[in-house]
């Protein structure tokens, strides 16, 4: 039991932590590269 | 709920409605209406994949199984997490259907094993597709009774149901991919923002450790808590490797996003980096559903689906909880036009488009697209008041996807890696996967053979069907050479 506890403890802490940081990095990158999109759209 | 917490929820649904207005005439290609021209980028292709995936279905089916089985469950977002990573890792099947260009997972039957295989994949990927999201219209209205405290007597359900659909109907029908995408993106911003900050202030409401002491004291210190083998035993865990792979590869909503995206190379790397979206999708609403068993001092109502979004309607402060109804209600638009707009494409391109010669034009088959779109939104409003099993949602979704995902499993994975496998062994495939249907509660409890099987041991029976027959059956009924197809 303790196993499995300290692996979903370190499980969660780690999946949230990274949550963060990708959250972070693809909503700002992702915003640019939509409005690339949706540029090239305006220009066809 | 404040009129500050109102305030952002109509603020949100306005400017969501404007998006899909001001995209509308954009979409007059199907090529764009399906994948968008296959220009995403893999940014855009992670934030939007997790839009998809991380629905307000997703929550609340991951939030029942942290109230039913805890921490244990776990173990579902660490296998996805581990298969989505090595897909990402390998690129084993993503890779070479995009390679190949195609625009569905039949489309590729027909490239491998001819038309009749894709019209008949597509109409199994139709009903189990269909099926699976029968659901989710009641699931989303559950979850505004839920957060509004809205009286759950009366038809105030039904009323609910009506409402989310229409708005679903309207932004689907107006859009496309391209609108897809735009909603999956601010779908992805605002639920992100919205859980990251729930899960803090659940943290604080708390304490860390005393969550675990908590739960420890109202289950009498099980064991079960933690170890997903006591708690659900191995046919489950094997079960929820099967579904982690399906989720990444073979579902097509997961799929079509990948196909959107403008190489091969950036469909692995998406795969990389979405294999923690697949972790943290399950994990988090899992946590909240954890948490709301705490709060509520264990006692487990009849209706586990409700108490997660009871709890946070009770532990929020004003603004957050705002935020958060605002976030789950992009969620549950975000999942019905993706997957609306999967479905309704699929029977267009895949089942109408071949049985009419292949010849109808972009804009016919946006028109059907858009009729089958409003026909597939009764059919979830019908299904979802006239359904009644008993199983969680998440067994329900796993066994309905079971009907198409068990034979395209074998089809797909026996069609690139195995130069044997014939036409004949992919129809037999394709039709053993109906058997998952006898999975459903309904049917299951009604025959006396099976009526003491659990779903997921209905399911990889299932699977084991599919693969056995496809092996058989192409060994017996081999394809004549010139039909064999090099790929």
């Amino acid at each position: 039991m303790i196993f499995w506890k300290f692996l979903w403890q370190l499980l969660f802490i780690f999946g949230f932590i990274a949550f963060i940081g990708i959250f972070i990095v693809f909503s700002y990158r992702g915003y640019h590269e939509l409005i690339d999109l949706l540029k090239d759209r305006d220009e066809q | 709920m404040s009129l500050i917490d109102y305030g952002i929820i109509v603020v949100y649904l306005f400017s969501v409605f404007y998006i899909g207005i001001r995209y509308r005439d954009r979409s007059s290609d199907f090529s764009t209406f399906m994948i968008a021209d296959r220009k995403v980028g893999l940014s855009l292709g992670v934030a939007t994949m997790l839009g998809t995936e991380l629905g307000l279905i997703t929550v609340m089916y991951n939030a029942q199984t942290g109230v039913l089985n805890h921490f244990s469950a776990f173990h579902i977002g660490l296998f996805a997490f581990i298969v989505t990573l090595a897909v990402g890792l390998t690129g084993i099947v993503v890779v070479k259907l995009r390679e190949l260009e195609v625009k569905s997972i039949p489309e590729y039957y027909e490239i491998r094993f001819g038309r009749r295989v894709r019209v008949l994949g597509a109409i199994l990927l139709a009903i189990g597709g269909i099926l699976n999201m029968g659901l989710f219209l009641k699931v989303g209205a559950i979850f505004i009774q839920g957060i509004f405290g809205i009286d759950p007597s009366g038809a105030t359900l039904t009323v609910i149901m009506i409402i989310l659909l229409v708005m679903v109907l309207i932004y689907t029908m107006l859009g496309g991919m391209i609108s897809v995408i735009i909603t999956d993106y601010i779908q992805f911003v605002v639920l992100s923002i919205g859980l990251i900050i729930s899960v803090i202030i659940c943290i604080a409401h708390f304490g860390w450790s005393d969550i675990f002491t908590k739960l420890g004291e109202l289950t009498n210190q099980s064991p079960a808590i933690y170890d997903p083998i006591q708690s659900r035993g191995g046919f489950y865990i094997t079960w929820q490797v099967v579904l982690g792979f399906v989720s990444a590869v073979v579902w097509p909503t997961a799929i079509t996003r990948a196909l959107s995206l403008d190489s091969p190379e950036t469909v692995k790397k998406q795969y990389i980096w979405s294999s923690v979206s697949f972790l943290i999708r399950f994990m988090i609403p899992c946590f909240l559903g954890i948490c709301a068993y705490i709060h509520y001092g264990g006692a487990v109502d009849e209706n586990t689906l409700i108490m997660m979004p009871r709890f946070l309607s009770e532990i929020l402060p004003i603004g957050v909880l705002g935020i958060m109804t605002a976030a789950m209600l992009a969620a549950f638009m975000s999942t019905h036009d993706s997957y609306l707009l999967c479905w309704s494409t699929i029977i267009t391109n895949d089942i109408i488009d071949p049985l009419c010669g292949g010849n109808l034009s972009s804009r016919k088959k946006i028109k059907f697209s858009r009729i089958i779109i409003l026909i597939l939104g009764i059919y979830i409003l019908y299904w979802g008041l006239v359904y009644n099993g008993g199983d969680s949602i998440w067994s329900y979704l796993g066994i309905t996807g079971a009907i198409y995902f068990t034979g395209a499993i074998s089809v797909i994975l026996f069609g690139i890696y195995w130069k044997k496998a014939s036409s004949t062994g992919a129809i037999a495939a394709l039709l053993g996967g109906l058997s998952a249907l006898f999975g459903l509660e309904p049917i299951r409890i009604s025959i006396p053979m099976i009526s003491e099987m659990k779903p997921e041991e209905i399911g990889l029976l299932t699977l084991l069907i599919t693969a056995v027959s496809m092996v058989v059956f192409s060994l017996l009924f081999p394809d004549k050479k010139e039909e064999r197809l090099s790929l």
